[in-house]
């Protein structure tokens, strides 16, 4: 649906500096019905490079391209796109209905079928009920469901979101999940940036992961989980004693008020489970040891943090 | 359409900020204006009114021109609002051309009524119509208009303060420029002399525009004249458009 093909582009701070290069020979595609999450760190490259998939700013190299089915120029294309930009401002002079309504006119779309569609969403996004209202009057979160309402107007093909998470409450931010989900299972391809990892982790089937601009990681969700999946398994059990065998088991092993927590190699999973039931222990945990998302993209085993795990 | 779209949400918006509440002050301002003049000023109270008035009009229109036209584009592009608008089938011109014709349609009803306002007053203390008051009206809207261009210009190729200090001395010097060539510099030292007459060519000369003088004191002019000087205005608003869609085109909003 959209492809970057070896992407650079910098900035300059100051007409005497250097340039900076924000974003660095990035390559990558979101394929068409995908729900693709962009994660990376603060400053990574993720507004910009959406920013450049939308022609606001030029690329120094590289080309974006999009399917040919989405049209035969850049004007047919946006039209396509439903694009929310973070922290947007809206005209505070305007209702939630008439920015609707004007966003709607600017996309040709007759009225009578965004009164239809407004009203759809805004029962699903939970703002109907503000659309009368001046959006100087909005709080964070309203202008956010507005936003949102407002880029699914004229039913994108493509929708593109740059942290629609942020600013919302954890209710807010499930109703939003649930409903990308939803347009997801619709056939929309979703592209949106975050740096929370955990809720790109929830719904999202594929990723693109930047790191200083440059990519660390595209493809499957699953495909960077399971590749950073151990082969140990990790434990945990009641018993009042360790036998000596379970002992030798264990690679480590944790002990607190007769509870035991360790990681036990793949080979030894038979003798294991063989020993527990040969012993009066009770096993509360057992399964492959498995890192979060974010333990992957941003933190070592240890914790700290920026020391990314896996490679390209 | 969508530049009508587009001019209209404009209109509304300044409209909304009370930008026309000037209208009110400076009617208040003339009223009181009138009433001095035509204690103290024997016969001609409506003519120092229609000077007065108009000098009054020309300042404010120019005012909003200047301040709002530097902050038109800025703050859509600061406040991202701009985003929501060019990420659909608008094209970036049809955005500009949008958000001056809002600009300029505030100008339009400021200059108006004022005008509505300041014509009362005049018929009031007695003055006649004259042909040349419309004109006059017309070349304080097309000066605005020019000051409005080159503020938003200068906006889109430095920042807001730059580009209202440029304006202010190229509206100031566009006035002085006619004024210059009486001088004796002017007559006797050839370098200024160049200086002058190719500054007259090569930026906006709003003396041109100015035909208040006639107006008050009921001079002719020649009707060449003012299709000439229609024809001058609208090349500047036209070059400084053009600059304008240029610019803003290829500008990167990060």
């Amino acid at each position: 649906m959209i492809k970057f093909e070896n992407v650079t582009k910098s900035f300059k701070d100051d007409f005497w500096k250097k340039p900076k290069v924000v974003v660095d020979d990035l390559s990558f595609e979101v394929k068409e019905g995908a729900l693709c999450g962009f994660l990376g760190a603060n400053g990574a490259g993720k507004t910009t490079s959406i920013k450049a998939a939308l022609s606001f700013i030029k690329i120094d190299s590289g080309k974006i391209s999009y399917h040919p089915s989405m049209g035969k120029n850049f004007n047919e294309v946006r039209s396509q796109i439903g694009y929310f930009p973070e922290g947007p401002y809206f005209y505070p002079h305007m209702t939630g209905r008439d920015f609707c309504m004007y966003l709607g006119q600017l996309q040709s779309i007759p009225k009578n079928i965004v009164k239809e569609r407004m009203n759809y969403w805004g029962e699903r996004l939970a703002i109907a009920f503000a659309f009368d209202r001046k959006i100087r009057g909005y709080s964070k979160g309203m202008l956010q469901r507005l936003g949102f309402l407002s880029t699914l107007l004229h039913e994108p093909r493509l929708v593109i979101l740059d942290e629609p998470l942020s600013g919302l409450d954890p209710l807010g931010r499930k109703e939003f999940k649930d409903i990308l989900v939803s347009l997801n299972n619709k056939g929309t391809t979703i592209f949106f940036s975050s740096h929370i990892v955990s809720d790109v982790e929830e719904i999202c089937d594929s990723l693109v992961v930047i790191r200083s601009g440059a990519l660390f990681y595209s493809g499957k969700t699953e495909k960077l989980l399971n590749s950073q999946t151990s082969k140990d398994y990790r434990v945990a059990f009641h018993s009042k004693e360790l036998s000596p065998r379970l002992k030798d088991i264990f690679k480590q092993i944790q002990e607190r008020e007769g509870f035991y927590l360790g990681n036990i190699p793949n080979d030894k999973k038979s003798d294991f489970i063989e020993e527990m039931n040969n012993t009066n222990a009770e096993l509360i945990e057992f399964g492959l040891e498995r890192l979060s998302l974010e333990e992957i993209i941003y933190l070592t085993k240890d914790g700290s943090r920026d020391e990314v795990r896996g490679g390209k | 359409m969508k530049v009508y779209l587009i001019a209209k949400q404009t209109f509304a918006e300044i409209y909304e900020s009370k930008v026309l509440l000037n209208v009110a002050f400076l009617g208040a301002f003339l009223f009181l204006i009138t009433f001095v003049v035509s204690e103290f000023s024997y016969g001609v109270a409506n003519k120092v009114t229609l000077d007065i008035g108009l000098g009054t009009l020309s300042l404010s229109v120019v005012g909003i021109a200047l301040f709002l036209g530097a902050t038109l584009l800025q703050k859509e592009i600061s406040s991202r609002t701009l985003y929501m608008i060019i990420s659909r089938p608008v094209s970036r011109t049809s955005f500009l051309l949008g958000k001056m014709l809002g600009l300029a349609g505030i100008l339009l009803v400021n200059v108006l009524v004022l005008f509505f306002i300041l014509y009362g007053f005049y018929a009031a203390l007695g003055g006649e119509f004259n042909y040349l008051i419309p004109w006059a009206l017309f070349y304080i809207y097309l000066e605005s208009l020019i000051v409005m261009l080159i503020v938003v210009f200068f906006s889109l190729v430095s920042n807001n303060i730059i580009a209202v200090f440029i304006t202010l001395t190229l509206f100031a010097s566009g006035h002085a420029v006619e004024s210059v060539k009486d001088t004796m510099a002017y007559k006797v030292n050839p370098v200024i002399k160049v200086f002058v007459d190719y500054y007259s060519y090569l930026l906006p000369n709003f003396t041109k525009l100015n035909i208040k003088t006639f107006v008050l004191y009921e001079r002719f002019i020649e009707n060449t004249y003012l299709v000439t000087a229609f024809f001058y205005g609208f090349l500047w608003v036209g070059i400084f458009l053009g600059l304008s869609t240029i610019v803003f085109s290829k500008n990167e909003f990060s």
